[in-house]
């Protein structure tokens, strides 16, 4: 049984290339568009092993969306999240990292580097 | 700073603004276009071609797995083959001895048929002479006669025999040179057959090496094939980036451009100032700032700190 990835940027491209290089490596891709879609999908998918989420997104940002998670699934266990983004700010860094994040990955991502971190963090 | 002046050159502005924001606009479009649909398709290509690679090799692999077991059950026949080669070459090699020793033989009968004529020739002139004596002893050598005339057929009679041992013996020697040479025509033929079978060896195991050779080399582009893969993939996204970056300038442009307008509004309901101090100027740009309201995105990229590693992945 393949293991199930979230993915949550408002860039079709960057979707479309995480899921082809997750999916090729057999992981399934949940796909979600913005920070609100994101938070509804990972709610949603009690099965998820992991989350990749952009920073800078309509609507709600990846910062933003991953606190506002952590207030409504207090006591729920929740897979990992990695932040996938072009930010490389300290402040921004910090500020993941308190809110429980895993992992930052700059953007753009190199496809081997990628699977190596989603492999570590899935344990597969 | 004049009211008028500043008046004039934010008008000037805000018409140039429009310009420049319309073109932000139009590349913004383009970048759109070209990151949604052109990335899409090329990132899909290139992960196919990855795909097709692996494929490709994983097919190959299959198939020197397959003759490898095909050339492993041939090699393990021809090993059969040479045993009963070599079986058959040692019965040859005994045959061989055999027909040499059975002409030898052969002319040991023909010299003891030469023994047996010559007693046969002794006991014909006895038969003769006990006849001869015989018959001189008249009625009293009749029994001898009788004796020399029994000595006469069988003397006959061994000679027959004799006779058809001499042409027996004779035949076989005559048989023996054709019966080596025989023999020793499949001895090199199944010699022959052994070097074959040696060659078919070797050329499996050179067949077995090219096999392993295009393996490895099929392997080593497919890896190759697979990191350009990872790198075009990388590179693709930099359109993506620039996509972001056109989308921020165009959020800015149009940022700006709110302000300026409503920076205009403002000079133009105070047409009695005629100077405007920096603080008045501070003051318009805050309150202009004030009724546009804050961005939702973070703001511009910056360059690294430090906090993330060269390779771009940060485990906490």
């Amino acid at each position: 049984m393949s293991k199930k990835i979230i993915v949550i940027d408002d860039s079709r491209s960057t979707r479309q290339a995480l899921s082809l290089v997750l999916g090729d490596a057999h992981y399934q891709v949940v796909e979600a568009v913005d920070g609100e879609d994101g938070l509804s999908k990972i709610q949603g998918t009690a099965d998820a092993a992991l989350v990749i989420c952009d920073v800078n997104m309509p609507k709600l940002n990846g910062l933003d969306m991953v606190e506002a998670l952590r207030r409504v699934t207090v006591g729920k266990s929740l897979p990992p999240i990695v932040m996938l983004t072009t930010e490389v700010q300290a402040d921004l860094v910090a500020r993941a990292k308190a809110a429980g994040v895993k992992g930052w990955i700059v953007k753009p991502f190199k496809p081997d580097l990628l699977l190596l971190t989603v492999q570590k963090l899935t344990g597969v | 700073m004049s009211a008028p002046l500043l008046k004039f050159l934010t008008q000037v502005v805000c018409r140039e603004h429009d310009k420049v924001a319309d073109l932000v606009n139009r590349l913004l479009d383009d970048a759109t276009q070209l990151s949604e649909q052109e990335i899409c398709l090329a990132t899909a290509s290139l992960m196919q071609i990855n795909r097709d690679s692996r494929e490709h090799v994983s097919d190959l692999r299959r198939v020197v797995t397959g003759s490898q077991e095909k050339r492993v059950a041939a090699i393990e026949m021809i090993d059969h083959q040479t045993h009963y080669s070599r079986t058959m070459q040692a019965a040859l090699q005994e045959q061989v001895d055999l027909a040499r020793k059975s002409m030898g033989l052969s002319r040991e009968i023909s010299g003891f048929v030469e023994v047996i004529g010559r007693i046969s020739s002794a006991a014909r002139i006895l038969t003769v002479n006990g006849q001869i004596e015989s018959a001189r002893m008249g009625s009293l050598g009749a029994a001898f006669s009788v004796i020399a005339n029994e000595m006469r057929d069988l003397s006959a009679e061994v000679q027959r025999a004799n006779q058809a041992i001499a042409d027996l013996a004779g035949n076989l020697v005559k048989l023996m040179p054709a019966l080596d040479n025989n023999a020793g025509k499949l001895l090199q033929n199944t010699e022959a057959f052994s070097a074959q079978q040696a060659d078919i060896i070797k050329n499996f195991q050179v067949v077995a090496q090219q096999e392993s050779d295009s393996l490895l080399s099929t392997e080593e582009r497919a890896k190759h094939i697979s990191d350009q893969v990872g790198v075009m993939v990388t590179h693709l996204q930099f359109q993506d980036r620039v996509a972001q970056d056109l989308r921020e300038a165009s959020d800015r442009t149009v940022e700006q451009g709110k302000f300026l307008k409503v920076l205009l509004d403002m000079l133009c309901q105070r047409p009695d100032l005629e100077c405007l101090t920096e603080a008045q100027i501070e003051e318009c740009a805050q309150s202009a700032k004030a009724i546009l309201g804050g961005s939702g995105r973070l703001g511009a990229r910056q360059g690294r700190n430090g906090t993330i590693p060269e390779d771009g992945v940060l485990l906490f």
